[in-house]
């Protein structure tokens, strides 16, 4: 049998066909899963974001064009499901994410591989945050504010400092 | 691509020993390659869940082919569905009263007078059995589907009254035309929509089931009586006893056309 790509199932999903929507969460709800693991540390709330991704590409599969990787586009569903928990429990999230404090950790650790990782690693912990969140998953700077817990303003600042360190510390 | 995640790096990076640039560079990576993505663990017992939690919310539950039929007639998909719910118009509950008609007539025709009277004595006690059981949270699997759908209470009884009715009928005179013709067959039914429509009208002040089983028990007695005192059928389906039926048949739907609001009163009995 021919294996359908993920652009002919996402198509077909389109078209209301749920087996196809079946197919790309089997693809792709792993490592979705293991990607937001990174950005928050509470199982079930990865487990109900993956579930609202996918019913979210069930509802809007008729606005994938066709251009990029399904890949790129379903993290970027993700990434915003993921926001929209953190917008709806801001208020109940007295802490930040767990990985906030991980990434600390490692920073501190200092390791390194090659020039533009060890830059990246040697950024605070704060900085790395926001260049992760904007630059690495693609989020807004409206976006990276609700996910991080901090104005946009100064999710500006922040990203405008981590690339001035990055560029001092390449050249 | 130029370079794969080995098995070995994936594996640090979804246990978070790896540092942050390098886990940014996998997960670059893993939105562009399906054959590394494919390397990410999948547990079954998860994607299973996870999967039952997405089709919940996407896929439609499944219309059966009544009511398929029913919506294509033009009736409302919701009322469709609220009445075909209904416990007394199950496959099972229509089957039964077939097999149990076709089987009381066929001993009917024997000749024995007996029978004949048990049979025409137990035919309208069927709709009035079905009426009982057409709505309250004991018998309904669907009950809190007729709670929640956009009909008030007394429409919703008044549908499935009539439904469970006009199937009942039709599956007593389908089982007449199966089983052989016996004379005076016919006679239960003007007594089966009496009794009917009072357990309809006392179904305005208490449950549908008391309402029935009260109304049952005071038919049987009535035969019961009957018999003892030595009367014929024709006291009890004669042409005068027919007569009644039909004034009792109009006084309780007046009774229940006048009391309509009683059924959707919040203190109501359903």
């Amino acid at each position: 049998m021919l294996v359908m790509t993920d652009a002919e199932l996402v198509a077909a999903v389109a078209d209301g066909n749920s087996a196809a929507l079946r197919l790309l969460h089997e693809r792709h709800a792993p490592w979705l899963a293991a990607r937001l693991s990174k950005r928050c540390g509470d199982r079930s709330i990865v487990d109900e974001v993956i579930q609202d991704t996918f019913v979210s590409v069930w509802k809007s599969a008729r606005k994938y064009r066709g251009e990029g990787e399904v890949g790129a586009w379903l993290w970027s569903i993700a990434i915003r499901r993921l926001v929209d928990v953190f917008r709806r429990s801001r208020f109940s999230f007295p802490e930040r994410p767990s990985w906030f404090r991980s990434a600390e950790e490692e920073v501190l650790l200092g390791v390194g591989y090659g020039n533009l990782g060890d830059a990246l690693n040697r950024l605070s912990p704060e900085l790395l945050a926001v260049v992760q969140a904007t630059i690495l998953d693609g989020l807004s700077t409206r976006e990276a504010a609700l996910f991080l817990g901090i104005p946009a303003g100064t999710v500006k600042t922040r990203l405008m400092r981590a690339k001035r360190i990055l560029r001092e510390q390449l050249t | 691509m130029i370079w794969h995640v080995s098995a070995p790096v994936l594996d640090n990076y979804i246990v978070g020993q790896i540092d942050r640039a390098a886990a940014a560079s996998i997960e670059t990576h893993l939105t562009a390659c399906s054959d590394c993505r494919s390397l990410v663990p999948s547990h079954g017992a998860w994607l299973e869940s996870s999967w039952t939690g997405v089709a919940d919310r996407v896929e439609p539950p499944p219309i059966g082919w009544l009511e398929s039929v029913f919506v294509g007639l033009g009736v409302k998909s919701h009322i469709a569905r609220v009445v075909l719910v209904t416990p007394a118009l199950r496959l099972a509950w229509l089957a039964a009263v077939v097999i149990a008609v076709v089987f009381a007539l066929t001993a009917a025709s024997s000749g024995v007078d007996e029978v004949f009277g048990l049979f025409l004595a137990a035919a309208p006690l069927i709709p009035v059995a079905g009426v009982a059981l057409a709505y309250g949270p004991i018998l309904d699997p669907g009950h809190e589907l007729a709670m929640a759908s956009p009909i008030d209470k007394f429409s919703l009884l008044m549908l499935r009254s009539v439904a469970v009715v006009v199937s009942s009928v039709v599956m007593l005179v389908a089982a007449q035309l199966i089983a052989p013709s016996v004379a005076g067959a016919g006679a239960w039914l003007l007594p089966a929509l009496a009794l009917s429509s009072i357990t309809l009208a006392l179904a305005t002040r208490l449950t549908p089931i008391v309402a029935g089983a009260g109304v049952s028990a005071a038919w049987v007695a009535l035969m019961v009586l009957t018999a003892l005192g030595g009367e014929g059928p024709d006291f009890a389906f004669g042409g005068t006893a027919q007569a009644v039926y039909v004034v009792l048949a109009a006084v309780a739907v007046a009774v229940v056309v006048a009391k309509r609001s009683s059924f959707n009163h919040r203190g109501g009995p359903l």
